[in-house]
């Protein structure tokens, strides 16, 4: 089997990287998660990549073939949006669990408004770096104690000044590979 | 006070890796497999690691 890691573009032409003689799909766990951002992190620093989805794996050599051959123009797009950027995490956790409620209508009245209270939360980061913001993806209430988590694509040389900004409204990551901004 | 913190920082990183990893990325619908199977880890150096991924041929 083939792992494949990442579709990169070297001199122009799209360039799947792949680790061949792979036994079975690997385990999601801490380990090969680290292992597949590290190599697609290094892979990043020679020119633009697309991660896979973690744990892809393909038959033949073929299969790679065709998934260029099928979706090469919407790749190209894509490595052409993230060239010379990176991915930045921002994640605010706060201090609440499940909502407790006794009727119906006083739950949803609850999640509306801690809808509301993430929602003032995310936009407040949003506008102190959006003029760094090249794209980004930004979920609210992913978990029940987190307020809002996302990704921010940004050109490479604005990461430091991203992390300092948005650190003030949340933790930050990265620089990530472009994982959010790769489908 | 200082442990908890990191150990925090560490969650959060791997919460973070997690999403990304299983969440995003280049999908090749019906070929992906995600094993549940137990696999014993070996420990590579991350320069045999990169200097063992390929480059496929594309015609």
């Amino acid at each position: 089997m083939i792992y494949v890691y990442a579709i990169g573009e070297r001199d122009g032409d799209l360039v799947p990287f792949v680790r061949n003689g792979v036994e079975r799909p690997p385990t999601p766990d801490e380990a090969m998660l680290r292992e597949h951002d590290q190599v697609v992190a290094t892979l990043m620093e020679e020119g633009p990549v697309l991660p896979m989805r973690f744990g892809t794996v393909v038959h033949t050599e073929d299969d790679v073939r065709e998934l260029l051959a099928r979706r090469g123009e919407e790749l190209r797009g894509q490595l052409a949006h993230v060239r010379g950027r990176v991915e930045m995490g921002v994640r605010k956790q706060w201090e609440r669990g499940p909502i407790v409620a006794s009727s119906g209508s006083e739950f949803m009245r609850a999640k509306a408004e801690r809808r509301a209270a993430a929602r003032r939360q995310a936009a407040e980061l949003h506008a102190a770096v959006e003029d760094l913001a090249v794209d980004s993806v930004v979920h609210l209430i992913p978990r029940d104690d987190t307020a809002f988590a996302g990704s921010y694509l940004v050109e490479k040389h604005d990461a430091q000044r991203f992390a300092a900004r948005a650190g003030e409204y949340a933790a930050v990551t990265g620089p990530w590979p472009p994982y959010s901004f790769s489908g | 006070v200082k442990n908890e913190a990191a150990v925090r920082q560490r969650e959060i990183a791997l919460v973070d890796l997690v999403d990304r990893l299983l969440g995003g990325g280049v999908v090749i619908s019906g070929d992906i497999t995600l094993a549940v199977a137990d696999v014993d880890l070996v420990t590579i150096s991350l320069r045999a690691l990169v200097a063992s991924v390929e480059k496929v041929a594309v015609p």
